[in-house]
């Protein structure tokens, strides 16, 4: 299983890779939603884990490109995100994520999350 | 350079209660030092004088590319400089994070002994209860186990 | 170091480098330039600082982003005006998040109402009315409980009139409504006699009471051994699931979902399509299909199963029922839906479906997983047997493997069909089949778009062929490759600073080996072997080419040192009541990264310096005529292998009378010395000397600017400063491009090799031919150009026994600091070279007089004179 990471944030993704990698994924890891729809075109990946607000491309774009691409239709995207306010997350949804992680999250949870969604 | 290495993962015989010293002759005493610390032997080839510092630290030599400073064993007793020659041997020690050089006479056998073998200093001489971490028997013959934070300590060094 | 730790370093580190560009981004605002984007990027600098923040629980820290970040949001998006008063509380802000996150990384506690104006302010600002009760929300949003609480599906009324109303639908005529309605109106006008036919034919009759009663235990037949489990329909939770069109464009997937269930109880599924419509009315991507899962455990509740469909609320209609919450009637409905439709037992843990026929009683068959996956596995892939009708169908799909149509929709809608044929066992197999796909593609690990997406075959002449026909199509994705090479690395790499050093070293030592070549090619060689030389010139030229490189990669811009200093001004400003601009100019001068490391210190004590005692206060300012805002300029810019970087202010000047002053009083300066005034200025710099008689607030914290020396000393730089009455002080650093290699005299004394900083030789001169002179206590001072110089016998100094004559010794002039000179004598010169530095404490100690070791290209070690030290020594420590 290859998860593709998405965050602006060394720390995150960090942490996502030492949780992932723990539990036997494959990682890769993109700083913004531009390299991430790079790293997709190039890459099959199973599951995508995106932060919100990013520069370059933020996630709620990124999220829309994957889904426009026409190639990533039932591709689980979860979104990574410390507003529980709603309105981000909706955006999130609405754009076509499958799902949501709270930062911080908790490995075990950031794991069940993950099959959660995942084919 | 003819160096010596010695492993550091050398077979233990006699096992967790065996302890392996290197043995080395400073005039007629024979002295030794735990071999997991050394970390390599080699003929004395001179060394940097380092000014402004201890009388016993005979200088600086280039260990493959680090500065390692050589304490003279017998100054460090207080038995006078060592006259080195290329007979004389420095056994370079890791203590703590640090790499030293001792300056001995000769390196002469690796003995195996029991820890429980190990006697106290007898009380008396400050240096020697100082300098020494206890003493084994080995052939009939006394070997003074050196206690190598105490000889590279700074306890009288920039005062 | 744990890997918490080094989470926590990386965090630590990304903050230091959130902040700079918190600040840079203020700044810029702060002058005008509001551009969306830079309100974007502040807003996610502290979005990040508070992302990490939580992850290692720095609450205060949080807490205090959470406020900042909600201001800035609503700042980004207009809701709250981007004042001058607003943009000062943030930059303020930003330096309290700097203090939250120092305190974090120091493993303090500031005090809880640390910022808390601040924080009242941003509530206040963003919520005129109730700024208070947003606090509380502060708390909620930062719970460390990672599920969100599962909210109610909303529409449950509705969706239970719409389950009544298609109950009632059912109940009146179950079967036959259930196979219009699946699928056989599609061809009711055409071929209505002929499917009128076929049902009569069907051999299975649906007996909905007799299912009800029995149904009463639903019954699942396990995959391996065919035990039967019994689950009691009064026992059950009873969740109706429809999706809607968004929780597939989502990539949500249904068999997911019961997966998940299954993870919390014992779970049945059964599909429910008949809302499938007529095939011309058919749209491929709709969710026709709607399932009933049967629930049992004693850990379900309703919580728990919202939490199954916490992804997908809004996406679905759901509708939970507890253990005997439905009536006879309801639960007769359910399982007339059931019993027209496939069930499906899913497991949690291999995820192997399990199916039952729809009535086992009907027809007295149990169908094993094991048999109908061989069946199926037999007519799958490959084998061209599918009906005519169907074929351009399944064709179009397979076409289209991106279609994310959902395969167990799929699977229902042929299992719908299925009763219409006369073997109605292969309608579980369908069902089987797909969620086997699944399954497979799972294990697989295929790409997640492989889900098996699902055909149409809504035709089928033949019970078997069309089924085996939809299935290469559903298959097809998985084949896709998961396996592709590696991503290649993007732009840049982290690299321990400890690499880069053994390379820097080992480069060193190249570079020393390679002039030590150069240096031993004599005139005969090179007449001799001139490919050799030329070689050896090659050699020259790449080494110090790798040499750069090499340091290229440890050169930083001083800009993450210079990022510190405006907060530090604004500080010095507020505390002095003074006015005061700091200008910074070539911030992206690079210089080594340990240099950088090394001049923060120096640097804050010059800053504060001249915010303290360069800048006059407002009313001074105003008397000489000057702008009320003082200046302080800080700049860095490269001279040829130095970096100087320089604070100048347009202050008052050093008061030299008074400076002079002070320094005889505590004697740096012997009381009959007439020092110039360039010398007095740069008495500041000299130890033991402070000038601030009352030990001000801001520079005197027990230290003085000797400590700025001292500092640079270390890494090789010098101070200078220079001074105009009433029009400002300009201090000078001039530093090493890089720490590593050092440009060094060699020399000899008493045989013994050692080095001397070239940077520091003013000049050499044969001790023949030097004037000296001597003090009433026995020193010797060298005459030079009408000025005495301290001269050290480095063979006196050094305590070592010299033989060379006297006449014969040379005198190496140096600068020590500033103008200060002293001359060294030394028995022999022996040429230039370059040295890699090397610490003699790495192993021993520090030692007087000696600023480090380096080894020769003999593999000898030299040691380092330490100019400076030897010159401060005697005058301020005891001259032994």
């Amino acid at each position: 299983m290859r998860v593709l990471t998405v965050d602006d944030s060394r720390t995150i993704l960090a942490m996502l890779q030492h949780t992932l990698a723990g539990a036997g994924y494959e990682v890769l890891q993109a700083e913004n939603g531009q390299e991430g729809l790079d790293v997709l075109q190039n890459e099959p990946v199973d599951v995508v884990i995106t932060d919100i607000n990013m520069p370059v491309m933020d996630g709620i774009e990124f999220i829309k490109n994957v889904r426009a691409s026409g190639k990533h239709q039932s591709l689980p995207i979860l979104i990574l995100t410390t507003e529980t306010s709603q309105d981000k997350r909706d955006q999130g949804r609405a754009a076509g994520g499958t799902g949501w992680i709270v930062k911080p999250f908790d490995p075990d949870k950031l794991l069940s999350v993950i099959k959660k969604v995942s084919h | 350079m003819e160096a010596i290495e010695v492993s550091e993962n050398g077979h233990e015989p006699g096992g967790a209660n065996s302890i392996q010293l290197i043995a080395f002759s400073i005039g007629e005493q024979v002295y030794g030092v735990e071999i997991t610390t050394v970390r390599e032997i080699r003929a004395w080839n001179g060394a940097t004088p380092l000014p402004n510092t201890r009388e016993y630290v005979r200088g600086v030599i280039n260990l493959r590319g680090t500065i390692v400073p050589i304490f003279d064993l017998r100054a460090r007793f207080g038995d006078g400089k060592t006259e080195a020659t290329k007979n004389h041997v420095v056994v370079v020690l890791s203590v703590g994070d640090k790499w030293i050089g001792i300056l001995v006479d000769a390196v002469s056998d690796i003995l195996t002994i029991q820890r429980d073998d190990i006697h106290n200093v007898p009380e008396g001489d400050n240096m020697d209860a100082e300098l020494l971490n206890g003493i084994i028997t080995h052939d009939n013959r006394m070997v003074g186990l050196i206690d190598l934070d105490t000889v590279v300590g700074k306890e009288n060094v920039e005062s | 170091m744990s890997e918490l730790d080094e989470f926590k370093a990386t965090y630590f580190d990304e903050c230091s480098e959130l902040l700079i560009e918190l600040e840079e981004q203020f700044i810029a605002i702060e002058e005008g330039d509001q551009d969306t984007e830079r309100l974007n990027a502040v807003f996610r600098a502290i979005h990040s600082i508070k992302g990490g923040a939580g992850a290692f629980g720095f609450q205060g820290l949080v807490g205090f982003a959470h406020s900042f970040e909600t201001l800035l949001d609503y700042v980004r998006d207009g809701r709250v005006e981007l004042t001058e008063d607003v943009i000062t509380l943030c930059i303020r802000s930003v330096d309290l998040v700097a203090d939250f996150v120092t305190a974090a990384q120091e493993n303090r506690e500031l005090g809880a109402d640390y910022g808390a104006d601040e924080k009242r302010q941003f509530d206040l600002l963003c919520n005129p009315d109730a700024a208070e009760g947003e606090e509380e929300a502060d708390g909620e949003d930062f719970d460390i409980d990672f599920t969100p609480v599962a909210v109610n599906v909303g529409n449950d009324e509705g969706a239970d009139a719409a389950e009544a109303s298609e109950s009632d639908q059912f109940e009146e005529s179950p079967l036959e409504d259930d196979l219009n309605a699946a699928l056989m109106d599609n061809i009711e006008d055409s071929d209505e006699e002929a499917l009128a036919e076929e049902i009569a034919n069907a051999d299975v009759v649906f007996d909905v009471d007799g299912a009800i009663e029995q149904d009463m235990y639903a019954q699942e037949v396990d995959t391996e051994d065919s035990d039967v489990i019994e689950m009691p329909l009064s026992d059950c939770w009873v969740v109706v699931f429809r999706p809607l069109p968004a929780l597939y464009e989502r990539a949500n997937d249904p068999l997911l979902l019961f997966r998940e269930m299954s993870i919390i109880g014992e779970t049945v599924v059964r599909a429910d399509i008949r809302d499938i419509p007529p095939l011309q009315d058919f749209e491929p991507f709709q969710p026709y299909c709607s399932w009933t899962l049967f629930v049992q455990g004693d850990d379900v509740t309703e919580e728990r199963i919202r939490e199954v469909f916490e992804f997908v609320e809004g996406d679905c209609e759901i509708e939970i029922t507890p253990p005997g919450g439905i009536s006879e009637q309801q639960a007769a409905q359910l399982v007339g839906d059931i019993s027209a439709s496939a069930k499906v037992v899913v497991t949690p843990d291999e995820m192997t479906p399990v199916t039952e026929e729809p009535d086992v009683q009907a027809d007295g068959e149990e169908v094993s997983f094991a048999a109908l996956a061989g069946e199926l596995g037999v007519t799958g892939l490959g084998e061209d047997n599918a009906a005519d009708s169907a074929e351009p169908v399944v064709e179009t799909v397979a076409d289209e493997p991106i279609a994310k149509e959902p395969s167990a929709d799929q699977s229902v809608s042929d299992s719908a069909q299925a009763p219409s044929e006369p073997e109605e066992d292969k309608m579980p197999e369908l069902e089987v089949q797909s969620l086997s796909d699944m399954v497979e593609v799972e294990k697989a690990s295929a790409p997640a778009a492989s889900a098996p997406t699902a055909p149409m075959p809504v035709e089928s002449d033949t019970p078997s062929e069309p089924v085996a026909g939809s299935i290469p199509a559903a298959v097809t994705p998985k084949a896709a490759p998961s396996k592709s090479p590696e991503r290649a690395p993007v732009q840049s790499i982290r690299v321990d600073l400890d690499k880069v050093d053994r390379v820097v070293n080992m480069v060193g030592e190249l570079v020393i080996t390679q002039s030590m070549l150069t240096q031993q090619m004599d005139e005969t060689l090179r007449e001799k072997y001139q490919e050799l030389v030329r070689g050896i010139e090659v050699l020259a030229q790449t080494t110090r080419g790798l040499q750069d490189s090499v340091m290229a990669i440890r050169a930083q811009p001083v800009k993450s040192v210079f990022s510190r200093m405006p907060r530090l001004v604004r500080e010095l400003a507020s505390k002095t009541g003074k006015k005061i601009k700091l200008e910074m100019v070539g911030e992206q001068t690079e210089i080594d990264k340990t240099v950088i490391e090394q001049l923060s210190d120096p640097l804050t004590h010059m800053i504060r310096n001249s915010a303290d005692h360069g800048v006059e206060s407002i009313e001074k300012r105003q008397a000489a005529g000057k702008p009320e805002q003082g200046t302080i300029r800080l700049s860095a810019e490269q001279a040829g292998g130095n970096i100087l970087i320089i604070v100048e202010d347009d202050g008052a000047g050093i008061n030299r009378e008074r400076v002079l002053a002070i320094a005889k009083e505590r004697g740096v300066v012997a009381p009959d010395q007439t020092p110039s005034d360039e010398q007095i200025d740069n008495l500041i710099f000299a130890p033991g000397f402070s000038t601030a008689t009352e030990v001000s607030d801001i520079s005197g914290r027990g230290v003085g600017m000797d400590v700025v020396l001292s500092n640079i000393k270390k890494i090789g730089g010098s101070v200078h400063v220079r001074s105009q009455p009433g029009r400002g002080t300009r201090m000078t650093l001039r530093l090493p491009l890089t720490l590593a290699v050092l440009d060094v005299m060699l020399v000899s004394v008493a045989g013994c090799p050692y080095v001397v900083p070239l940077s520091s030789i003013v000049e050499t001169i044969q001790a023949g031919k030097a004037e000296f002179g001597r003090t009433p206590s026995g020193a010797r001072l060298l005459s030079v150009r009408g000025e005495y110089v301290q001269v050290a016998d480095l063979a006196t100094r050094f305590a070592m026994h010299t033989t060379a004559e006297e006449d014969d010794r040379f005198v190496v002039l140096c600068e020590a600091d500033g103008s200060s000179k002293i001359a060294l004598v030394v028995d022999e010169i022996i040429g230039q070279q370059q040295v890699v530095i090397k610490s003699l404490e790495e192993n021993y100690e520090r030692i007087d007089g000696i600023a480090g070791g380096t080894i020769l290209g003999d593999g000898q070690v030299a040691l380092i004179v330490d100019v400076q030290g030897l010159k401060s020594g005697p005058n301020h420590r005891n001259a032994a």
